[in-house]
């Protein structure tokens, strides 16, 4: 039946995302996501080689803080930011939080999010980093 | 009648979770492990052999690890996706077994580690 | 007689018994600002070829039957001005993601079946006698499947839909909102069948919340949240029945 109503084979695109601004920025944001494995694999990374002392913790630190790991750390960070907005967003819209069965507006979402995500980053860098 | 996919629905909430765990954390292990040290913002000493092992009580360790796991999983799981996107569905099965063997060596990866490393 | 303004309408054709591959038409149609794609095609139907084919009927938006891509957009053509378009001529070509039977007109047999097993009715546990009336709603239970209920199938989230464009077995954006519908519908009783359905095998899991479907949408319905809602309710779902169920 197909072959009587087709005159040639589709093939579909490979280059969809290409196609317009909103696919290549669906594009950005998956590889968004997929910048948080790269630096899981690089936390993963700095893990194994404090397993293995301090010689080779201390050639990996050295990379890592060098200019060029610099420079790579500071893309996934974009890259890192852009996954957590954009998920927020996305869990606030699928679970759209509710007071006494009334949404709540989204200003509120937004920066009460924004809010609890910098309460506990500093919580991360004061309690398990120990920072300050 | 259809049959709900339940190994999809559970790699699925994972990744639900896992997303919003490296959505929460993270920015902020970037920033002190690695950024800020790097530009001299915080003292190098932070992230130094003796401070990162004095840090990893048992607490810490499984919370790196939830970590670890969580942000690899969730971002190969979007990355197989991304590999369905630019034309390699036909290689569904050996893409799924790669991306879903690497969040497992990973995890075992990082147990091992952990375990090892010294107590402080 | 004063020279009128045309425009150049340039259609996409495919006449399977007069040539194996599809070839563009061009035509020149007498223009004003009031006019619709759909117009030009009918006027070129009327006037200047009988033999291209495409399909319409309400001419305002609501049946969801004159699909097509205009200047490579996905649209409806009864809601696509002429005056909307930047260039002097107009590209119309019907959906890329479905076979062509002629010209403009597409097989959407795959898209009938996948309206049919999500079963767009209601699902009752039990019919109530005629007797007692209607089922009635109220405003706040009618708001949660007001959006979804706006579905005209017209097919343009699947022509915007790169999934479905991979994989045809994809359930895809319409039905999948549609039966969102229904489940959030105070009048069903299928909730769990119906996510049954949906969380199998090609259905919702497949979607990455690539979004333009309902950004092509001309009734402002928004299948890619609703598809995101039925993961999580389908997911949910899904790990209860695994759990040990309490006696």
């Amino acid at each position: 039946m197909d072959k009587e109503v087709r005159s040639y084979e589709y093939k579909p695109s490979k280059t969809w995302w290409l196609g317009n601004r909103r696919y290549a920025l669906y594009m950005v944001r998956e590889l968004s996501g997929f910048a948080v494995a790269v630096y899981g694999f690089i936390f993963l990374a700095q893990l194994f080689t404090l397993s293995q002392g301090p010689l080779a913790y201390d050639a990996l630190l050295g990379v890592l803080l060098s200019p060029a790991g610099i420079l790579l750390s500071t893309i996934l960070l974009v890259f890192a930011i852009f996954h957590s907005l954009t998920w927020f967003d996305l869990t606030a819209k699928v679970q759209p939080p509710s007071m006494k069965g009334k949404p709540v507006p989204r200003k509120i979402v937004v920066t009460g999010t924004i809010i609890i995500w910098l309460f506990i980053s500093y919580f991360v860098a004061v309690f398990i980093f120990r920072v300050g | 009648m259809a049959e709900p996919d339940k190994l999809e629905a559970v790699l699925w909430l994972t990744f639900t979770l896992g997303g919003f765990i490296a959505a929460l954390f993270i920015p902020v292990i970037i920033v002190i492990n690695n950024l800020a040290p790097g530009i001299g913002a915080l003292s190098q000493e932070i992230v130094s052999y003796d401070s990162m092992l004095a840090r990893l009580g048992p607490l810490a360790r499984i919370f790196f690890l939830i970590v670890v796991v969580a942000s690899i999983y969730h971002g190969m799981h979007r990355f197989k996706f991304v590999l369905f996107d630019i034309g390699l569905l036909k290689f569904k099965t050996p893409i799924y077994v790669l991306t879903y063997a690497i969040i497992v060596i990973s995890a075992m990866i990082a147990i091992y580690s952990l375990i090892l490393i010294p107590n402080p | 007689m004063a020279s009128q303004k045309t425009i150049k309408i340039r259609v996409k054709r495919y006449i399977p018994e007069k040539a194996e591959e599809p070839f563009y038409s061009e035509y020149d149609v007498p223009y004003s600002e009031d006019m619709v794609v759909l117009d030009a095609l009918n006027y070129i139907k009327d006037n200047l070829d009988g033999s291209l084919s495409f399909r319409w009927s309400c001419r305002m938006g609501v049946c969801g039957s004159c699909s097509a891509n205009v200047d490579g957009k996905p649209k409806l053509t009864c809601s696509s001005f002429l005056k909307e378009s930047k260039g002097d001529s107009i590209l119309v070509e019907p959906l890329s993601h479905f076979r062509t039977i002629k010209d403009l007109v597409v097989e959407i047999d795959v898209f009938v079946k996948k309206l049919k097993s999500i079963k767009p009715w209601i699902i009752r546990n039990e019919e109530k006698p005629i007797a007692d009336g209607e089922y009635l709603q109220t405003p706040e239970q009618r708001d949660l499947i007001k959006q979804t209920s706006m579905c005209i199938n017209c097919m343009l989230c699947y022509e915007a839909c790169p999934v479905f464009d991979m994989d045809n077995d994809f359930i895809g954006p319409a039905a999948a909102a549609i039966s969102y519908r229904s489940v959030m519908d105070s009048r069903d009783d299928g909730a769990k069948e119906r996510l049954d359905i949906l969380t199998s095998k090609h259905g919702v899991w497949d979607c990455t919340y690539i979004g333009e479907c309902s950004v092509v949408c001309p009734k402002a319905v928004d299948p890619a949240l609703a598809i995101q809602k039925l993961k999580a309710m389908g997911g949910i779902s899904i790990i209860k029945s695994l759990l040990p169920k309490k006696k």
